[in-house]
């Protein structure tokens, strides 16, 4: 198994969060583990579907393996005195079967203590290999501890399957319950492809950059000034419309090659930063295109934008890939998914956005719209520049973005309204 | 006035009225999004039809007073509103009914049906009535007691860590089908240790499964003492510790058991081989002892279909089993006590202090012909 990347903190919520979202699951399954006024304690197996090896991890709460076992265990025995005897019962109560009937070896790791909803558990990683070198479907078989006390509940959850689509804490599947009736379980594998993988990392990638409202501002204060040509120090109308959709292409060309180049990069380990400046220099991005959108920087200014504030952008989706869970095998075909759902969500926003922008562009009422919507880019940029390098504590127009990321196409509808309104009652620009 | 300030003019107009006409397309567009939004919920608030299936009682004892909970329900219904009676009201088979009762307390599972703290003082009063019709006495009063219990967790400080809710509002009440003297309803009642689910069909009542329980065992709450489900303890301890020592031997349960096999969420399947002893193969003492022991449970519905039930479970000691796990004595928390006949199931299971010191009492009793009541 793969260590995670990303900040703690944030990775921590996210886990957090995902546990509330697998225990609401089983809620809404009915098959309620039994928590509250005690802590949890069931047993947890979690898979990792590779396609030569299972890897995974059982989670044992100590003080129901010390009713299971009739021992007096404690956080310090498990791993101290009573080592050599819970690995041999551990062992001895976990098996896999191929579809063939043939057994597959599971092999233990070194155990440790690992405090997981605030009971102490004795955790195990294990390894599984398949008879035959690939894996397909087997049955586990598993009745640690649930062999003697018949009350107990094992959750048994695949964590990752790239060929399944599954893969990240946040689209777990509970497969099953071991209990006292159910002491084994079909694993379901080999039946997906890498397509599924493909598809699921792509959607990653739409559902990650359509909900990143930086992201998407930036490009919109590149895409604001692209129907326009700078000459002295101000914004122009281009003389044909061909030649203002060729300066979209090269921006949104700039932009992705930008930050395609850091994604690859950071995602294979070669470049490693801190998320904070990132952040940071990402909400600087914003303001400087939004400042070049009111008044062009340099000529051509928005190309340049782009693809070096792309490498930025870049950077911060490659930490998004840790956090999803992406960075365990198949790293090759989850980025090109990635990348291609980013790429989509990107043009769906020029295809929206753009025809409005480029009728709009051709009106007298542009420049009061591009600074107006320049100036709002701005605040937000520097609402965000202020709470990322952490003077101020919160975003006052984080409801506001959000609700304009969240009504994508009320908001294209309105520009586009705007649009042609504009065309019909305003002359056009000189 | 010159041609050019005209023109000007003119076109300061005409982007005025653009302002205006986009200003008015965002409102239209703000509007029709809350519109969608609103549509939407009202849709998933419309009632369904709730239908009481012809009921094939094969198991039941008769003896219901199903009159007087239909007149006591129809009244508690009566102080609703409709919102509240589409909230407590569902189908006698919808799912919701299998998964909404449990001992432990909400949010950990959410409950079916109107909460007790949100209703009025009235409604309340008549909600409890329905329960008062349909149980005993002294089952009414055990009822009472668990949420006093609940209460008196409340009390505690730093109780439940905030992450779960105690105290006596947090009970509820549902139906599943519409109550009749006839057709087949469920009145589903519960919260933190307490479950009750009471079916009737006709002259026939099952009270299966039903979960009481109850942390801690004693307490004081307004200067009063309360020792809810004493009579269970007492009668299940005096029942197992009946035994000889040769029958405690061949009466103990494989494996460990710390909670309820059969508790909330696990309707089965019930084990298909008993274990334990056979209560007919007991002295005329030590039966008295397991007809105790029965009747703490079975004496919480009301009197005359008890006595029935009790008659029938009773006819059945020559199938019917009971045995232990863990231990046998009142303060050993892997103490674990189980009565199974061909109809009544009971489990017994004691429970290392959550929220308090001391042992606490999770039990359940069903009847396996008639779990839910009757297909």
């Amino acid at each position: 198994m793969t260590g995670r990347k990303g900040p703690g903190k944030v990775c921590d919520v996210k886990r957090l969060l995902s546990a509330f979202l697998i225990a609401a699951l089983l809620l809404a399954g009915g098959l309620a583990p039994p928590a509250g006024a005690h802590p949890m304690s069931t047993s947890a197996v979690l898979l990792d579907i590779g396609d030569d090896r299972v890897e995974g991890e059982v989670q044992l709460p100590i003080d129901r393996l010390a009713v299971a076992v009739d021992r007096d265990l404690t956080r310090g025995s498990v791993l101290g005195a009573d080592r050599t005897f819970l690995r041999k019962y551990t062992a001895e109560h976990i098996s896999a079967v191929g579809d063939d009937d043939r057994p597959w070896p599971v092999t233990l790791g070194t155990g440790s203590v690992r405090t997981i909803d605030r009971t102490p558990h004795l955790v195990y990683p294990f390894e599984i290999r398949p008879s035959g070198g690939r894996v397909t479907t087997f049955a586990l078989r598993y009745d640690v501890i649930v062999e003697e006390l018949l009350t107990h509940r094992v959750i048994v959850t695949v964590r990752y399957d790239f060929d399944r689509g599954i893969l990240g804490t946040n689209d777990a599947e509970t497969l099953g319950i071991f209990d006292y009736t159910t002491k084994s379980l079909r694993v379901p594998a080999g039946e997906g492809s890498w397509l599924r993988g493909f598809a699921t990392t792509a959607g990653l990638g739409i559902e990650h950059i359509g909900e990143g409202t930086d992201h998407l501002l930036f490009l919109l204060m590149l895409l604001i000034p692209a129907p326009l040509v700078a000459a002295g120090g101000r914004w122009r109308t281009a003389a044909s419309a061909r030649r203002a959709v060729g300066r979209v292409v090269h921006v949104v060309t700039a932009f992705a090659a930008g930050h395609s180049l850091t994604l690859a990069l950071a995602a294979a380990g070669v470049i490693d930063l801190p998320s904070r400046p990132v952040e940071t220099l990402i909400a600087v991005s914003i303001a400087v295109s939004a400042v070049h959108a009111i008044r062009p920087l340099v000529a051509h200014g928005e190309v340049l934008i782009a693809g070096g504030f792309g490498l930025v952008h870049g950077l911060a989706f490659a930490s998004l890939i840790g956090d999803l869970g992406l960075d365990r095998g198949s790293l090759v075909t989850s980025l090109l998914g990635f990348n291609l759902g980013i790429e989509l969500t990107q043009l769906l926003v020029v295809a929206l956005m753009m025809p409005s922008l480029l009728l709009l562009s051709r009106t007298a009422v542009y420049p009061a719209f591009r600074t107006g919507v320049a100036v709002i880019g701005l605040v937000f940029s520097i609402s965000w520049i202020l709470e990322r390098a952490t003077l101020t504590s919160s975003d006052p127009f984080a409801g506001i973005q959000a609700w304009l990321v969240g009504h994508p196409l009320l908001v294209a509808m309105t520009v586009a309204a705007l649009a042609v309104v504009a065309r019909r009652t305003v002359p056009r620009a000189p | 006035m010159s041609p050019v300030t005209s023109a000007r003019r003119s076109r300061q107009a005409r982007v005025r009225r653009a302002v205006v006409a986009l200003a008015v397309c965002t409102g239209l567009g703000v509007t029709g999004c809350a519109a969608v939004a609103s549509t939407g919920s009202s849709a998933a608030a419309a009632m369904t039809t709730r239908k009481a299936p012809p009921a094939k009682v094969a198991s039941g004892a008769g003896g219901a007073n199903t009159a007087k909970v239909v007149a006591a329900a129809d009244a508690f219904l009566a102080t609703l509103s409709d919102e509240q009676k589409d909230t407590v009201l569902h189908d006698f088979d919808d799912a919701t009914k299998k998964t909404g009762w449990s001992n432990f307390p909400t949010p950990v599972v959410q409950r079916n049906g109107l909460k007790l703290g949100d209703l009025t003082d009235s409604q309340q009063a008549a909600a409890l009535k329905v329960m008062e019709a349909a149980l005993s006495k002294q089952g009414y009063e055990e009822l009472v007691e668990i949420r006093k219990a609940d209460d008196y967790l409340a009390s505690l400080p730093g109780a439940g860590n905030g992450r779960v809710n105690f105290g006596s509002e947090w009970y509820y009440i549902s139906f599943f089908g519409a109550p009749s003297r006839t057709g087949q309803f469920t009145v589903q009642y519960g919260g933190h240790h307490a479950a009750y689910n009471i079916t009737y069909a006709g002259s026939n009542v099952s009270i299966s499964p039903t979960l009481t329980a109850v942390e801690p065992m004693a307490f004081d709450w307004e200067e009063k003492f309360y020792a809810p489900l004493k009579d269970k303890r007492t009668a299940t301890i005096g029942a197992v510790q009946a035994l000889t020592e040769t029958e405690l031997a061949s009466a103990e349960i494989d494996g460990s058991f710390d909670d309820l096999l059969l508790g909330p969420g696990h309707d089965g399947p019930f084990p298909e081989r008993p274990e334990g002893v056979l209560v007919s193969d007991l002295t005329k003492k030590q039966q008295a002892k397991v007809t105790a022991m029965l009747k703490a449970w079975v004496d919480d519905l009301d009197e005359k279909a008890a006595a029935r039930l009790l008659a029938k479970y009773v006819s059945e000691y020559g199938k019917t089993y009971i045995g232990w796990s863990g231990g046998t004595t009142l303060d050993n928390p892997q103490t674990y006590v189980r009565l199974d006949g061909p109809s009544a199931w009971i489990e017994f299971s004691n429970q290392p202090g959550a929220e308090t010191d001391g042992v606490h009492q999770h039990t359940i009793f069903r009847d396996e012909t008639a779990d839910y009541g009757w297909e």
